[in-house]
């Protein structure tokens, strides 16, 4: 797990599988909640668990969060951020 | 364990199974609140959708410092603080919408899916409802459409139908339009639960676009219509993009020609300098200017251009009238104000020249016109009595009675005015109707001729009338007389009286025979015809005591004295001429002078001239009487009827002396005498017009 100076936060947890993904990621979502709700970071999850993109986002979601899931070679990467204003 | 066990006790023993029996139950307890955690632990991931925890997957040691609880309940409560921003904020969006569903300006109603009404706006209700009635609950059908109206274009059926949004357009009811929108609501399943109907009323609209059109058409026949070509201009291209038809009937050019040709290759194509279509139209003007048609004639226009803003873009609209006609009227009507200027010019020129005074006037008698010699003698100009009425600028009451006559009929009046040089001139006012074009009476033309000499000549001729009677009556009275005594008493008459008889006949016949010359004489002078004198060589003496013989040896009171040159001279004379001149002046002298008054003749010679004065002491001239002496008819004392004469003597003698080229003065004193002289030239004048 590494953050970026641009307000980034990575956090890799290919290997793990359902429910620890969720945890893991509901985890790093309410210990950042603050600066996800104020947009200053952005939360990506990389996660070769595909049973997550369907846990996780609906989760992020009820949270007031923006997720979204892009395929990638070999894994999947979750966006959560701000929700963007109409 | 065994340790113990050997030096403990019972009571160890015991312990050690209490101990024994409480670690179980502890492990016991331990196992079910592992088990009871990962229940929930399972509940909960269930509850999100997800699988449970294996126990080789996260062993129970790793579960509870993961705290799966924990992150799950931390997560519910992001969750249920994010629905409560949620619910607050839709709650808030609810408000809004409500405020926005009532203050909407189109009518809004919801309905369910039988048509029963579940809400509506105020705006609907103001649009469709009577007072105190509810459509809360109630079909809207029937009140607020007829049912013919809603067979024919039922917003809420066709949303039903279609299950899709439906509109109908301009919608009339009770007179006014709508545009009514119909959006359905669908449940989950997707089937209809409720409609939104939205009415906007689009009546002022419909009656703009109306008024916009009908505008629209009236321009279109005004613009087609008006007897004046109009052409829209781009005002950057110059090009022309509009006509209307009276426009192509100048230009004879079809439509298709006219739009997108440059404006001056039809008009003001010779010269558009200064033209507003060069300057974008930022002045406005008025000229005069042509028109090209397409069959290379030219027409004069008078064009007008004017900036026009079609949208956002600026056109110039150039408007054009053939003022063919009116160029044609124009030079028609410059010849005729020439004409008639001309015709003023010779009019004045003649009402000038005319010698007379000439005073137009009126049918209300005020002043038109007057010559110089009307404001000479009326002492007013026209320049400032022009227009004015007549006894406005006449004082003189008998001269306004004559201008004033009877505008329907000549007359002829006599008014006596104040002369220039004092006393009175008598004018004779000839007033004549002035005849308009159509014959009607449009004033008076009145001229004053001074009427003054003829008036005295009238009055000396009327004079002359009675006094030449009178001396024609004398003689023959006298001639009658003694002819009488000769036939009937001749025998009774002694040879003396006889011969005296003979004498007075002769010369009372012979005093006729002069009255008879004199009269012939002034009738050729008044004829006009040349005196014709019968100049001849005569010894003058001779001549001269055979004038003044009779006068010399007539018996009677007065004292005669002739000086003679002392010499006889030869003169070149009319001889009976001169003797009548001599004899009028003796004559005129016996006749003015008192008893025992001196009448001197004075007779002189040089190379040059012959100069005669008669001189008397009678009762002298005043100067106007001395002025008028030459006067035909004029006789110094007419009122003395016993002093003879005709009048004519001295006007006679005046015409000899001066058809000899000579000259005649008279000085006179009233009451001291008259000197009356001439002079002769010795000889004839060239120029004299002798035989």
């Amino acid at each position: 797990m590494t953050a970026t100076a641009m307000d980034e936060l990575e956090l890799d947890i290919r290997g793990q599988v359902c429910p620890s993904t969720l945890l893991t990621t509901l985890k790093e979502v309410n210990g950042n909640f603050e600066r996800l709700k104020a947009g200053t970071l952005r939360l990506v999850v990389k996660t070769d668990a595909r049973d997550a993109t369907g846990t996780i986002p609906p989760m992020v979601k009820s949270m007031g969060f923006a997720v979204s899931v892009l395929k990638e070679q070999g894994y999947y990467m979750i966006v959560i951020g701000k929700e963007q204003q109409a | 364990m065994n340790d113990m066990h050997a030096t403990a006790g019972p009571g160890a023993e015991a312990e050690i199974a209490r101990l024994r029996e409480e670690n179980a139950h502890l492990r016991d307890w331990q196992a079910r609140s592992i088990r009871y955690i990962r229940d929930k632990v399972d509940q909960l991931l269930g509850v999100v959708g997800t699988v449970p925890l294996r126990p080789e997957e996260l062993d129970d040691e790793m579960l509870l410092s993961l705290d799966p609880i924990g992150i799950v309940s931390a997560t519910f409560v992001r969750i249920l603080e994010n629905l409560r921003e949620t619910n607050e904020e839709l709650a808030l969006a609810r408000d809004e919408i409500g405020a926005i569903f009532q203050a909407a300006g189109n009518g809004i109603m919801v309905l369910d899916s039988q048509g029963r009404v579940l809400s509506y706006n105020a705006k609907l209700r103001e649009l469709f409802l009577p007072e105190g009635v509810d459509l809360v609950g109630r079909c809207c059908s029937g009140l607020i459409c007829t049912p013919e109206v809603r067979h024919e274009a039922c917003v809420f059926d066709m949303v039903m139908r279609s299950g899709a949004a439906a509109s109908c357009r301009k919608w009339c009811l009770a007179g006014r339009y709508f545009d009514v929108v119909g959006s359905p609501i669908k449940n989950q399943s997707g089937e209809i639960e409720q409609v939104v109907l939205v009415y906007n009323d689009i009546t002022e609209r419909i009656r703009s676009e109306q008024a916009l059109a009908d505008a629209k058409a009236r321009l279109a026949t005004i613009f087609e219509a008006v007897p004046a070509g109009i052409v829209l201009i781009d005002a950057q291209s110059h090009r022309i993009v509009d006509a209307n038809q009276h426009a192509l009937q100048m230009l004879e050019l079809p439509r298709e020609k006219v739009f997108g040709a440059e404006c001056f290759s039809h008009i003001c194509a010779k010269d558009h300098a200064g033209c507003p279509i060069t300057d974008g139209g930022k002045s406005i003007d008025t000229t005069e200017c042509t028109l090209e048609r397409a069959g290379g004639t030219s027409v004069p226009i008078l064009k007008t251009v004017a900036p026009v803003m079609l949208g956002d873009r600026l056109y110039l609209l150039e408007s054009f009238l053939d003022i063919a006609d009116r160029k044609q009227a124009e030079e028609a009507m410059r010849q005729a104000l020439a004409e008639a200027e001309d015709a003023r010019g010779k009019m004045d020129g003649i009402l000038q020249s005319v010698a007379d005074p000439l005073i137009v006037t009126d049918s209300e008698q005020r002043i038109i016109l007057m010559n110089r010699a009307a404001e000479e003698l009326l002492g007013i100009c026209l320049y400032n009595s022009q227009g004015l009425a007549l006894d406005q600028v006449i004082s003189d009451v008998r001269l306004l009675e004559a201008l004033r006559g009877d505008l329907t009929e000549e007359s002829r009046v006599d008014v006596a005015l104040p002369a220039a040089g004092g006393g009175e001139w008598i004018y004779q006012g000839s007033t004549s109707p002035l005849l308009s074009a159509d014959g009607l009476i449009s004033g008076m033309i009145t001229v004053l001729r001074n009427v003054t000499q003829e008036r005295e000549i009238e009055r000396m001729k009327s004079e002359f009338v009675s006094t030449a009677a009178h001396e024609l009556q004398t003689p023959l009275a006298a001639i009658i007389g003694f002819s009488e005594l000769l036939m009937n008493q001749r025998e009774d008459l002694t040879p003396e009286l006889e011969q005296q008889s003979l004498g007075y006949i002769y010369d009372k016949a012979d005093l006729l025979s002069k009255i008879v010359d004199d009269l012939l004489d002034i009738s050729r002078i008044e004829s006009g015809r040349a005196l014709e004198l019968y100049v001849s060589e005569c010894e003058l003496t001779p001549l001269i005591e055979q004038v003044v013989r009779p006068y010399r040896n007539r018996p009677g009171p007065h004292l005669f004295k002739l000086h003679l040159p002392g010499e006889s001279r030869r003169v070149r004379v009319d001889r009976r001429k001169l003797e009548q001149i001599l004899d009028n002046l003796l004559s005129n002298a016996y006749k003015y002078s008192p008893e025992g008054g001196l009448i001197r003749m004075t007779v002189q010679c040089s190379d040059e001239l012959l100069k005669v004065s008669v001189e008397d002491q009678g009762i002298g001239m005043t100067p106007e009487q001395r002025s008028r002496i030459y006067d035909k008819f004029y006789r110094g004392d007419a009122s003395n009827t016993s002093i003879g004469g005709t009048g004519l003597g001295m006007s006679i003698t005046k015409y000899f002396v001066e058809a000899h080229g000579g000259r005649i003065w008279v000085e006179s004193e009233p009451g001291l005498g008259t000197k009356v002289s001439f002079e002769l030239p010795m000889q004839p004048r060239p120029e004299a017009d002798f035989d």
